[in-house]
């Protein structure tokens, strides 16, 4: 009890940075793993058996018939597994890498036995969920909602479809012979040119706090929908497009049957998540998290706000562009509203109800628009009902979206296992 | 010139509509902080409510309307002599249930829990994204997917003084609107409770400190807003009809009025939202039908770039 | 010396002499605490100034007082009433009124009409007008010339005299006044302080937080030092004017007394 006059806490009183720092630190340390316990060859063993089964099952029968009840009850064992097992141990580890290479080897197997229609209905969900993880991306990470994903698709269509058609096309008077591309090479020119303008409309969007980019994004996506609707002499306006697949090989393979165009949506897929998997690892992407949880001290570390969520959604914008040349071919036939808010809306939907922030929840949720909506069909559009409905009980009761709930779900099934 | 005219008349009536919506909008973004992205479908609703509430026709009458009343018909059938009562009695009825649904309920059950003071405006915006989507897919599936047509309360009248056509709608909504706002302005400048709502706003904190009633302002102003997007609902559906999808457009120009006016809550927006209307119709007369609404809309994106105050805010007024 | 114990106030045995009490008062802003039970009594009728360095959390127990941060434990008793969930009404109505720091009132509306909203509580536009007449104008005529001005066109000074003509509308026993000197000019300064003065010899209990600690204690009957969200010293004014470790405070530094444990 010594009445001395204390320096360092009076540091600590009146400048916050001191305070600030250590805290960015240590969002950096949850996402490292913590090697923890020894593997179990048990738990692995079965673990495998059991993804083998969720993956090999299906293979060859239309429609799971037989199996159907055995396949979801696999499911339900192998989600159980990764509830009980925790995340930061090797078992752990391991358990989500077996999982993650089901997913992975349960898409790339589906197709075969399977049906053109259902193909058809699992290739929009890859696509679909390509965007939804771009969208993710930008809504989860960056935390700026943006209203544009259907519009972004659009113009990653029409640029992809355009460039590879080799036909003249006249806007304002003035008429250009369009080359014709390869498919492959107008992907990335698809998205190239929807992270340019999602620069241009984000950049004074992003320069004041607040909703901004979501008036911008969606003002910018009723002009694109006006655009592609009018410009006759561009885009055939509404009577649309048909698009062939005919020109389009892969390695040699011919993406023209249902199923082989499957595997390009699917990979493209994979592709999405790796990008935004790394981002998010990479310093930017905890430069990010920082931003969402708290603008102020991000901003007061020194980290560059804007530059940071702008590229967030230039990347996201990017994905949804690629998906619109990949969905072109899907669908065979393009017209201004399949771009419109109410696209958008759908994404929204996945997003928000995948679980913001997470790799998984986009997944989740662009299966809920495309696989699960279909068998929602039956109820006309009152599924759609529902779906707002979800959302706003969602926000108020789980903001975190399914992916989010489940993280809690295993949070509290652990604390409770551990005592 | 008589084109030129004529055009900028039912600018301006259009703009009148946009106003009362854009105050109505700037309004609960100033005094509660919240950004309602559902505000077009909040038009949209009470339009569709007098139309099922007023009208004689029993196609868009309440059988359809909601499955619990129970089949009753209840619009209400009167003698349309001279004015067209049922219109009225349906707007009359919509008031209150706007009042409740659109003004208490929004506020208690998603605002007042998503939005915390000083916290992120971003659930509040994806919940309201989501009723706007509930509103609309609702109405569609449950009302009516094809949009009805909706009489005007002033009538279809025309008058051409010297080769200008001007409708007896359009001057009725200019008058009606500005009777509206200045009746709003009034209250909020010239009353004591107007001047408590007022004070809310600006400053919560200091508001509360005095013993200003901060909540029940905030109330207020969302009872405010239910009013205002019902007498818009009413005004604006002559033109458009009674549609399920509506909202997406009258939302996103009653925003772009309130962004371009600047957050001077009545002020801003009522210029804003005659400044969209008229350049609106400007854009679709001189430059092409097709692309009315593109006019605001860029202009709205120029705003947001080189004034994010709005072009007749001040950087000060701006809460946000 | 120092304090004997912590943050009690002049006189413990006496309660009614104090006409406030903090009990062990926790309080913060979303999860971060900046009260840490924070205890201490303010004496009746008479003038008492906080000090302490920037972030110790005078303005953080001001807010709590007037029940505008959340308490999560403790008690606030006001005339010996626990006063900790009311309502500002109602904190008004019994007698405490509040003059945040920083800029508190609204520029685009005229002098009157900021006048008349400090009247609320008393839920009669008429007598609200009278006593500003009667007391507003009298404590400054310098309002009552630019009654129908814009407020945001008044000085810094007038802005203050506008905050606290205000906040004395309702007759308050206990005025909570947070940093009245900000950005005034010595002279003006002088003259807030002397306002003060002469409102507690008028009986009002004056309770205010001061940077210009020096200053504000010579014209104060008490004087309370905080640090790190605790009461360090709780002291007559020249007491704590005279504490040995007091001067670093003069300085802008921190100081550990022995009273402020863990
Ligand atoms: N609204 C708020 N939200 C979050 N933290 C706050 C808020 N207001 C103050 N703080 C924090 O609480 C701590 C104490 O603040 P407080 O205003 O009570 O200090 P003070 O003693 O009045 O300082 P000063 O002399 O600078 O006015 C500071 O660290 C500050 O950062
Ligand atoms: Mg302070």
């Amino acid at each position: 009890m010594a009445e001395s006059v204390n320096v360092p806490q009076s540091k600590a009183a009146d400048g916050s940075d001191a305070l600030d720092q250590p805290d960015f630190e240590n969002r950096r340390d949850k996402i490292a793993i913590v090697d923890r316990g020894r593997l179990s060859p048990s738990l692995i063993a079965l673990v495998s058996m059991l993804g083998a089964a969720v993956a090999v099952m299906p293979v060859g029968r239309a429609g799971f018939d037989g199996v159907i009840g055995l396949w979801f009850l696999s499911v339900l064992l192998l989600v159980g597994v990764n509830v009980a097992v925790p995340l930061d141990t090797r078992n752990g580890q391991m358990v989500r890498w077996i999982s993650t290479a089901t997913f992975v080897a349960f898409m790339m197997l589906f197709p075969i036995g399977k049906s053109g229609a259902t193909m058809t209905d699992f290739g929009l969900f890859a696509i679909f969920g390509a965007v939804v993880v771009g969208m993710n991306l930008t809504q989860g990470f960056a935390g700026q909602v943006s209203l544009a994903p259907a519009a972004f698709l659009g113009i990653g269509s029409y640029t992809s479809v355009l460039l590879d058609m080799g036909e003249e096309v006249t806007v304002a008077g003035v008429t250009v012979d369009l080359p014709d591309l390869p498919f492959l090479a107008t992907i990335p020119i698809a998205i190239v040119v929807c992270m340019l303008l999602s620069v241009l409309i984000g950049f004074p969007a992003l320069r004041v706090r607040g909703p901004w980019l979501a008036f911008v994004t969606l003002a910018f996506s009723l002009l694109v929908f006006l655009v592609l609707n009018n410009e006759d002499g561009l885009t055939r306006g509404s009577r649309g497009i048909r698009v062939l697949r005919n020109d389009f090989e892969i390695f040699g393979i011919d993406m023209l049957p249902t199923h082989n165009f499957y595997y390009a949506g699917l990979f493209y897929l994979f592709f999405s998540l790796t990008v935004v998997w790394w981002i998010v690892r990479s310093p930017w992407g905890r430069a990010l998290k920082a931003i969402r949880d708290n603008s102020g001290r991000a901003s007061s570390l020194g980290v560059d706000v804007r530059n940071y969520t702008l590229l967030g959604f230039a990347v996201g914008s990017g994905l949804a562009g690629g998906a619109g040349a990949l969905y072109a071919r899907q669908v065979e036939y393009i017209e201004p509203r399949s771009y419109f808010v109410n696209q958008t809306i759908d994404f929204f939907l996945a997003t928000v109800a995948g679980g913001l922030g997470t790799l998984a929840g986009p997944l989740i949720g662009g299966s809920l628009i495309t696989l699960v909506a279909d068998y929602l069909r039956f109820t006309g559009d009152w599924y759609r009902v529902w779906f707002g409905l979800f959302v706003m009980v969602m926000m108020v009761v789980a903001p975190e979206g399914l992916a989010g709930s489940f993280n809690r779900f295993r949070a509290w099934v652990q604390k409770r296992v551990d005592s | 010139m008589e084109q030129f005219l004529q055009v900028t008349i039912s600018g301006l009536a259009t703009g009148a509509i946009f106003a009362i919506s854009a105050v109505g909008f700037a309004l609960l973004w100033q005094t509660a902080g919240a950004v309602n992205f559902a505000h077009g479908e909040f038009i949209m609703v009470p339009a569709v409510l007098i139309l099922a509430l007023g009208t004689q026709e029993p196609t868009v009458g309440i059988p359809d309307f909601i499955p619990l009343i129970g089949g009753a018909n209840i619009g209400v059938a009167l003698p349309s002599a001279g004015l067209p009562w049922g219109l009225l009695i349906g707007f009359a009825l919509t008031i209150p249930i706007a009042i409740f649904l659109l003004g208490y309920l929004f506020k208690v059950s998603l605002v007042d829990r998503l939005l915390q003071p000083g916290g992120d405006d971003i659930p509040l915006v994806i919940a309201t994204i989501g009723l706007g989507l509930f509103l609309r897919e609702y109405v569609h599936e449950a009302w009516f997917a094809t949009p009805q047509p909706f009489p005007s309360v002033f009538g279809n009248g025309f008058w051409r003084p010297g080769g200008v056509a001007i409708s007896a709608d359009d001057i009725g909504i200019i008058v009606a609107c500005t009777i509206v706002i200045g009746a709003l302005q009034f209250f909020i400048k010239r009353t004591y409770l107007g001047r408590q709502m007022e004070a809310a706003a600006q400053n919560a904190e200091t508001a509360r400190v005095l013993g200003i009633p901060v909540n029940r302002m905030v109330l207020l102003t969302f009872a405010i807003n239910a009013v205002l997007v019902t007498i818009a609902g009413l005004l604006v559906s002559p033109a458009i009809n009674a549609r399920w999808d509506a909202g997406i457009n009258l939302g996103l120009l009653a925003f772009t009025a309130a962004i371009i006016g600047g957050f001077n809550q009545v002020r801003g927006a009522l210029y804003g939202g005659f400044l969209v209307g008229v350049i609106q119709n400007w854009s679709g007369a001189y430059l092409s039908t097709l692309y009315r609404d593109a006019g605001p809309l860029l202009l709205l994106i120029l705003v947001i770039l080189v004034r994010p105050q709005g072009l007749f805010g001040r950087a000060e007024e701006r809460r946000i | 010396m120092a304090a004997t114990e912590t943050g009690v106030g002049p006189d413990p045995a006496s309660g009614s002499r104090e006409i406030l009490r903090l009990d062990r008062v926790v309080a913060g802003y979303g999860s971060t605490t900046i009260l840490h039970e924070t205890t201490v009594g303010v004496e009746r009728g008479k003038l008492t100034t906080i000090i302490g360095p920037n972030g110790a959390g005078k303005s953080t127990a001001l807010k709590a007082i007037f029940g505008m941060v959340k308490v999560r434990s403790g008690r606030i008793l006001f005339e010996g009433d626990d006063v900790l969930d009311l309502r500002q009404t109602e904190l008004l109505d019994r007698g405490m009124a509040f003059v945040p720091q920083g800029r508190n009132i609204f520029p685009a509306m005229t002098v009157r009409n900021n006048l008349e909203l400090g009247g609320v509580s008393l839920g009669d536009l008429e007598l609200c007008r009278s006593r500003i007449e009667s007391i507003s104008f009298s404590l400054f005529p310098v309002l009552k010339e630019k009654a129908n001005d814009q407020a945001g066109t008044l000085s810094g000074g007038e802005q203050k005299m506008l905050e606290v003509g205000r906040a004395m509308l309702l007759e308050p026993r206990l005025l909570l006044i947070d940093e009245p000197s900000i950005g005034l000019s010595p002279i003006l300064v002088k003259q807030v302080f002397g306002l003060l003065q002469s409102l507690r010899d008028t009986g009002v209990t004056v309770l205010m937080i001061e940077q210009n600690a020096k200053k504000a204690l010579e014209i104060s009957d008490n004087g309370i030092v905080m640090q790190q969200g605790r009461v360090a010293l709780a002291e007559t004014a020249q007491d704590v004017l005279d504490h040995p470790k007091i001067g670093h405070l003069f300085l802008g530094g921190a100081v550990d007394l022995d009273s402020a444990d863990e």
